[in-house]
């Protein structure tokens, strides 16, 4: 009998254990599907070539990625919260050259864009019933935008005036139907099959942007100015207040994140290096050239890509965020503490697969999306992204 | 494979013969025993959760869907001690430590047309992937005579403690649904540890038979198990972004694994089984 009961509590003892690790096992599955993916966009004709170029969150928790496609072609992508396509739109012909970013009014979602015969600028609204998007104002004396900013408060926006040469800088109204103001920076030379090659995807892209101070008292455009392609500090009126110049084309500014108090994240380049400096200070009355801006020459990066800088808090940390693309086609994330050129994590991804640098946001779930461009199959230039858990992110600081 | 089975059917038919049905009865009761054993299994993937890489409004439903293999060909390994107590002649405990390998395949395909010049892209690949668990089983077992040749039945849980998992992809440019040998590349083998979970647990029932001799009982047996927890790590599902997902557009499942495998024993009594005299006459069993 005190056999039985011996291996009776044998029995139960190892029920026991079974059920604890049961109930262990059962824990993990507290994650939702949507925190975290990587999804490639197909089309299946071999000769479409797509460019992504910015996204923004939609209100169902969805995304909008905007992106060029076979050239100056605008595609529009939605996709639920798990990334997956809920439809596609590719833009009648005569709207070309969609220019990065996407603005956010009132619960709706616009972008830039361009007559394909005339040049001239339409203010496009998306309608996600209607699975479209249609004309919201037309400005038919500004030709060839180039990139539209938005901080919130302001809309910029980046043209060239072909006629007179110079690079044109347009302040519109929240709902993007007016000028409220305007500024002219003068080329000199005429850069308009630059412009083309740049819009077509036949040449080079120029890393153009418009940003503001947080103190909202300059305007900075990066584009082509007095010979070169300079980034150019704009006071209130839209006036030229200082100037760092490129050498040529062949020298300026990639990126830039103004911090407040002079203080700026940038990425330069000079031929096909790429320089990096977290917190440079810069000042916006100053006439200087922008290859002298002190920067950590990164021997990795590939200059010809898209370099996107942005600001965020992770685990109670503000960090200047990089997003760029290294000469063997992986993309990297570097994350440097406000007011520090010291990198505190880099998370490289892909590795055999080209990708491309597009867009980057911090999402509501705390977690990250990227936007990239990826070359399927070593053939084919596809929309891709890449969702990053919160924990993931969190987990680079470990 | 051949050779294999005319071995195993040998030694079937050489067990059969030396069978003498009641010559004596086996009395094991309150006896232990400790056993080896291995085998083979095959396992049977039931994917719950289907994911793709790859995304596009165009494609029909389950375009991009995984096409899993028979069960023929997810075949893996195992093998493991048991130990065996019997309460009764005819009812025992078993538990046991075991290690196992499990596999399962998978097909996907992908195709680009140029409408304009006629041309078209194919690739074709084929997933392998293995998972190796160390194994605690606990049965009950249910034997269903008393002489030396004992067909029995037994039931009971498991749990599993993965030990490692690896994938390979093979790849060719048509799309014929076997590997096409002149074109075919491989990814290599690549590590998916950390893309499964580190635990499950499950239940198994199976039958099969035991010759007693004096020193040894041999054993054949075969097992139905199924995991009730999910394979796949959901965490970390995406978390491949420089292997496997954007090169090869792949993504795995969510699943449960289910496996049949068959296994041979050798088990012998714990303690001495002169001394402990498991072989008697009936006879002589009914007098005492």
């Amino acid at each position: 009998m005190n056999h039985y009961s011996n291996n009776f509590i044998f029995v139960i003892h190892l029920m026991m254990v079974f059920f604890a690790f049961s109930l262990q096992g059962c824990k993990d599955d507290d994650f939702e599907p949507e925190e975290s993916f990587i999804k490639v966009y197909d089309d299946q004709d071999m000769q479409s070539n797509y460019f992504p170029l910015s996204m923004h969150p939609t209100s169902d928790n969805g995304y909008l990625f905007l992106s060029a496609k076979n050239g100056s072609g605008i595609h529009l992508l939605k996709s639920d919260a798990l990334g997956e396509v809920m439809w596609e739109y590719d833009m009648p012909s005569n709207y070309v050259n969609a220019v990065p970013n996407i603005i956010e009014r009132n619960g709706n979602l616009y972008f830039v864009c361009m007559d394909a015969v005339g040049l001239f600028t339409y203010v496009m609204q998306v309608d996600e019933t209607a699975q479209s998007a249609s004309t919201s104002q037309t400005f038919p004396t500004i030709p060839y935008p180039l990139y539209v900013y938005d901080n919130g408060n302001s809309i910029y926006l980046q043209t060239y005036e072909r006629e007179s040469f110079k690079t044109g800088v347009y302040s519109l109204n929240g709902t993007m139907d007016q000028i409220i103001d305007s500024g002219l920076v003068d080329v000199q030379v005429d850069v308009e099959a630059e412009i083309v090659d740049h819009i077509n995807f036949t040449g080079r892209r120029f890393p153009f942007f418009v940003s503001k101070t947080p103190e909202d008292d300059y305007v900075v455009i990066n584009g082509f100015n007095n010979y070169s392609f300079s980034g150019v500090f704009l006071d209130a009126n839209l006036d030229v207040a200082g100037v760092y110049n490129g050498a040529a084309f062949d020298g300026g500014l990639s990126a830039m994140l103004p911090l407040g108090g002079n203080q700026f994240s940038i990425a330069r380049f000079s031929y096909s290096d790429v320089y990096l400096n977290p917190s440079a200070s810069l000042s916006p009355t100053a006439i200087d050239i922008a290859e002298s801006i002190p920067a950590e020459w990164n021997s990795e990066l590939d200059a010809d890509s898209p370099i996107l800088i942005k600001q965020m808090e992770i685990k109670g940390t503000n960090y200047s965020v990089y997003l760029a693309t290294t000469k063997s086609n992986q993309l990297v994330l570097s994350f440097y503490a406000a007011g520090s050129s010291e990198v505190v994590a880099n998370k490289y991804i892909g590795q055999s697969i080209p990708l491309k640098a597009s867009d980057f946001m911090k999402t509501e779930d705390g977690g990250m999306m990227i936007l990239t461009q990826a070359t399927v199959m070593s053939s084919f230039n596809r929309v891709a992204t890449i969702k990053l858990s919160k924990e993931e992110l969190e987990g680079l600081f470990e | 494979m051949k050779q294999f089975k005319l071995v195993i059917l040998s030694l079937l038919l050489s067990l059969v013969s030396s069978i003498s049905f009641g010559q004596y009865t086996v009395y094991k009761k309150k006896k232990s025993y400790l056993a080896l054993l291995g085998g083979f299994n095959y396992s049977i993937p039931h994917v719950t959760d289907r994911y793709a890489v790859l995304s596009a409004s165009s494609a029909e439903d389950g375009a991009n869907e995984k096409e899993y293999g028979k069960l023929g060909k997810n075949k893996g390994v195992q093998f493991g001690i048991r130990y065996s107590y019997n309460f009764t002649n005819t009812l025992s405990v078993v538990a046991g430590f075991g290690y196992q390998t499990q596999s399962f395949n998978y097909r996907t395909d992908y195709a680009w047309a140029d409408t304009v010049s006629n041309q078209s892209f194919e690739r074709e690949m084929h997933h392998k992937q293995q998972i190796s668990y160390f194994t605690l089983p606990v049965l009950g077992r249910w034997d269903m005579t008393h002489v030396q040749f004992k067909p029995y039945l037994q039931a009971g849980i498991f749990m599993d403690f993965r030990h490692q998992a690896s994938k390979i992809i093979t790849y060719d440019n048509t799309i014929d649904e076997e590997e096409t040998e002149n074109q075919v590349s491989s990814s290599g083998w690549g590590d998916i540890t950390e893309n499964t979970r580190k635990f499950n647990m499950g239940v198994m029932a199976g039958v099969g038979v035991h010759y007693y001799t004096k020193y040894i009982t041999l054993g054949l047996e075969t097992n139905f198990r199924y995991g009730f927890l999910n394979t796949i790590n959901d965490k970390t599902r995406y978390a491949d972004q420089n292997g496997f997902a954007l090169e090869y557009l792949d993504v795995l499942d969510q699943l449960k694994l289910g496996a049949l495998n068959v296994q041979f024993s050798v088990s012998v009594p714990i303690n001495n089984s002169i001394t402990a005299n498991i072989l008697r006459k009936s006879r002589y069993n009914r007098r005492r």
